[in-house]
């Protein structure tokens, strides 16, 4: 159950990151239209990822990156205390085995 | 013990360490653009649901061939995994439809591998059906542990060979011409990271509720000998 809580918390970081996503890229090709161009024998070069862009991340990439990083640092808080509330009762046990 | 312990805890570095490289490293992939990045989630996410399973089925392989029973709580690991491979899996669907919302427009379209995930999930749901109905079944580990053998053995069927055999929107053959994966060096490099830093959080994951398992065999031990 504590796990499924754990991951419901990742889940919510999820929709933060592709909703975010449509503005920044109106008016490149969808791949349904990439998959009409593999169909049709274009150049698939075009596909390749660029590695000449260097534009500068958008403000709206680093506000993803900060909703994914803040919902990271809650699971791990939670993962940690967990940790050391099972270290605690396994010290506790182990004088009894 | 204490070194598997010290060697999970990485995450907490490894973890951020991908974020931030998904994020602001990476470059955008040219015809999907900035939705690129969810690959670095989806990918390693997907990777940890089979990795999950595959450690259950073997796991259970181990528990079946252990006829002196001298590795009695593998059952229960490989139980432990299942549920995580589970969580990921759920996990994989809800990424994956996230991205086909991006890319095709529709958030779920049937397309092969669509297809194959739900029914991975669903061999996986019926097991903890079969173990919930079984509760207080002295056979539940044997029963669960020949299930568990039985799909992982439909694993490499369902997550690898009908998204190839059947033709597929899935990025990995539309992106590339060569049908292999083309990508470049950072944005390979975010991708080994990731898949590092959920395959470390899997084992964390995995290794605080084996303890939790034990401690609870040690508690209901310990309340039926004071019966």
């Amino acid at each position: 159950m504590r796990l499924i809580n754990i991951l419901s918390c990742a889940v919510l970081l999820l929709p933060a990151a592709g909703a975010a996503i449509p503005a920044d890229r109106a008016g490149e090709p969808s791949v349904t239209q990439s998959a009409a161009q593999v169909l049709h024998g274009q150049d698939m070069q075009k596909n390749a990822p660029s590695t000449e862009q260097k534009q500068e991340p958008s403000t709206t990439l680093y506000q993803v990156m900060g909703v994914v990083l803040f919902i990271w640092i809650g699971l791990a808080v939670f993962l940690f205390r967990l940790d050391r509330r099972v270290a605690r009762l396994e010290n506790r046990a182990q004088p009894k085995q | 013990m204490k070194a598997i312990s010290a060697a999970v805890k990485s995450v907490y570095i490894l973890m951020p360490a991908a974020i931030v490289m998904a994020f602001l490293w990476a470059p955008p992939a040219q015809v999907l653009g900035d939705s690129s990045r969810i690959m670095y989630f989806h990918v390693p996410i997907a990777w940890v649901s089979i990795l999950a399973f595959i450690v259950s089925g073997i796991a259970s392989i181990l528990f079946l061939a252990d006829r002196k029973g001298s590795f009695a709580r593998l059952d229960g690991i490989a139980y432990n995994s299942a549920e995580i491979g589970l969580v990921f899996t759920v996990l994989t669907v809800i990424t994956g439809s996230i991205w086909a919302r991006i890319s095709w427009g529709v958030f779920w379209n049937w397309d092969p591998r669509e297809t194959s995930i739900v029914i991975i999930l669903l061999i996986y749901i019926a097991y903890f059906s079969i173990q919930g109905a079984m509760a207080h079944n002295d056979n539940r580990g044997r029963i669960g542990s020949a299930y568990l053998i039985l799909a992982m053995i439909t694993l490499p069927f369902f997550a690898f060979l009908v998204p190839r055999i059947y033709p597929s929107l899935h990025p990995d053959p539309i992106i590339n011409a060569d049908r292999t994966i083309f990508l470049d060096d950072r944005m390979r490099s975010t991708l080994a990271v990731a898949i590092v830093s959920f395959t470390v959080f899997y084992c964390y994951i995995l290794h605080i509720m084996n303890r939790m398992m034990k401690l609870q065999n040690h508690i209901e031990e310990n309340r039926h000998e004071a019966d």
